[in-house]
């Protein structure tokens, strides 16, 4: 990677720091990103207490104040140069999903919305490689690049109740795997037979920011045998590499 | 082992320490508590720092265990003791098995009860704090009826008449935002001439400010990035809103200041209705006010002239008694 990485860093308070890469999603700014969360993990500074990695930017929180600026400014720019792209984990997972109005309670709703047939949509879904690109929202949420353009919908006028555990949502051209219920305005189009986020493991959850994850159709019967499986313990999602 | 029972508890009472921290990147709140002085004076008092603390919301709360405890209190409003007045702003109690403890409706939005107890339940990620949107909690909201396990440390010395934290009416100090570039010089002077209201619709999750609204030329959705306890984001309506304890850990709508750490707590005691004017400061201040803070902590445990505070306690007795008399 480049030596001279351009990026703005501006306080968020007092005891916390963003660092912005650029104003628009690309696969290079989400990888150098997680490249850079990477390299913090390995030298980290003094006082840091956490790190949220977004699409675009790397959020630092500290626990009493901020060091003073030409500090970070200088380890932040020593990170940057070493990185060489190859921090990178690329974990590449199959992970069973039911696509079943049954199970995915906006299936039809959100076929009706992009015009398609459901197996259109459920074709599309699983012919896709998504890569998780960050956590946000509630816990276990992981917003995932790389959805086509086939399940490119608008959000919901209004929002819909809580979403079942471990959904597959779609909206606004952008796709979700949500381990925990909450309200949205997205679609629930599927769910994952893989539940994602666990209370009582460190980390919590089982895929992490920068891995890849393609999505294969199982029926209900199947899903709930994995699904049930899964959450005595057994990993259900195989890795592939 | 004990039982602490709520007899009577406002909205929003619940089980709060510093947060749920390092989590933030997988989606989780930190919550913890809204108020961080009056909770660090509260651990100053219980002497443990981080330990669980109750955080009661403005119309009150009532509690009592089966057990001798003491308990620990920050708290604007009057502290009864089985129907006795004992003391106000922040102290230390006795309660015999089976006694009463009152927080009286107070001013101030949060106020916190350390209770001198293990509590018999093991932390969630880290923490006891409660963030009730996403369930992640040890124990539940406080209402009435609730009771929790515990196990009673000796008794401590009881300590009334603190001075607590002193109050001021300064405006709440911000620095820029990360976005504050999106913002017209006029708006930017804008956010600190204007007189805001806390709106009525203002939570654990984010205070609403009501007044003029800041229209943004530009689009207002950025890409999500990271956001914290007192980021002001500006949303499409042009509202300001303030994310407090139990915010998202990111956000996608413009943030043009963030409260500093030293007035997180004077920012979240003011209750919805009241008026609130903000200032623009630079991060040299913030940290000014970061050092400040130990000092004003050691000032609020200082006790009070004891006459003084008697006849301040009896003056609140008589405006309550003559309310009662013409509103019953």
């Amino acid at each position: 990677m480049s030596q001279n990485i351009d990026y703005t860093l501006a306080e968020l308070g007092s005891c916390a720091i963003t660092a912005t890469f650029a104003d628009q999603i690309s696969p290079d700014i989400t990888a150098l990103v997680r490249g850079l969360d990477l390299a913090i993990a390995h030298s980290p500074m003094p006082g840091l207490v956490e790190v949220v990695p977004c699409y675009t930017s790397v959020t630092m929180h500290f626990s009493k104040h901020l060091p003073p600026r030409h500090y970070i400014e200088s380890w932040l720019q020593s990170l940057l140069a070493a990185l060489d792209g190859s921090e990178r984990l690329a974990k590449r997972w199959r992970v069973p999903a039911c696509y079943h109005p049954d199970i995915a309670e906006d299936l039809f709703d959100a076929a009706t919305a992009l015009g398609v047939s459901i197996d259109v949509l459920v074709e599309a879904h699983t012919a896709a490689t998504f890569e998780i690109a960050m956590y946000g929202f509630a816990p276990g949420w992981a917003y995932l690049s790389g959805t086509p353009s086939t399940l490119d919908l608008p959000r919901r006028l209004t929002p819909r109740g809580p979403t079942p555990a471990d959904a597959l949502l779609i909206a606004g051209g952008q796709a979700m795997l949500a381990a925990n219920p909450m309200p949205t305005g997205w679609y629930v189009i599927g769910r994952s037979a893989q539940p994602s986020f666990f209370l009582d493991r460190t980390p919590p959850v089982v895929f992490d920011v920068g891995d890849q994850l393609s999505f294969y159709a199982v029926e209900p019967a199947q899903w709930q045998a994995m699904y049930a499986a899964a959450k005595a313990g057994e990993l259900i999602a195989e890795r592939v590499h | 082992m004990a039982v602490l029972s709520i007899d009577q508890a406002g909205p929003m009472c619940s089980v709060q320490d510093a947060g749920r921290q390092g989590f933030q990147r997988f989606g989780v709140t930190p919550a913890g508590v809204m108020h961080p002085q009056a909770a660090a004076l509260c651990w100053q008092l219980l002497g443990r720092q981080n330990h669980p603390l109750i955080e009661v919301s403005a119309p009150g709360l009532m509690l009592r265990c089966d057990a001798p405890v003491s308990v620990s209190f920050v708290w604007q409003g009057r502290v009864e003791r089985e129907g006795v007045a004992v003391a106000n702003q922040a102290g230390r109690l006795s309660l015999a098995a089976g006694e009463g403890l009152r927080l009286h409706p107070s001013p101030a939005q949060w106020g916190y009860l350390g209770i001198h107890a293990d509590y018999c339940a093991e932390p969630l990620m880290g923490s006891y704090a409660t963030h009730a949107r996403s369930e992640l909690k040890v124990f539940d909201p406080l209402s009435a009826g609730a009771s929790i396990e515990i196990a009673p440390w000796p008794l401590d010395a009881e300590l009334t008449g603190l001075k607590g934290l002193a109050p001021t009416s300064d405006p709440i100090r911000l620095l820029a935002g990360p976005q504050i570039a999106r913002f017209s010089e006029a708006q930017i002077a804008q956010f600190t001439e204007t007189d805001w209201r806390i709106g009525h619709r203002s939570d654990r999750m984010a205070y609403q400010l009501e007044g003029p609204p800041l229209s943004l030329a530009g689009n207002h959705d950025i890409v999500s990035d990271g956001i914290t306890f007192g980021a002001i984001q500006i949303t499409g309506s042009g509202q300001p809103y303030v994310l407090m304890a139990d915010r998202q850990p990111t956000g996608g709508y413009p943030k043009i200041g963030c409260i500093i750490a030293a007035d997180l707590g004077r920012f979240s005691a003011l209750p919805p209705g009241s008026q609130v004017q903000f200032a623009w400061v630079d991060l040299a201040a913030a940290q000014a006010a970061a050092h400040a803070e130990a000092a004003e902590l050691h000032a609020a445990m200082r006790v009070d002239q004891p006459d003084f505070r008697s006849e301040r306690l009896l003056g609140l007795n008589l405006v309550d008694g003559v309310v009662n008399a013409k509103y019953n």
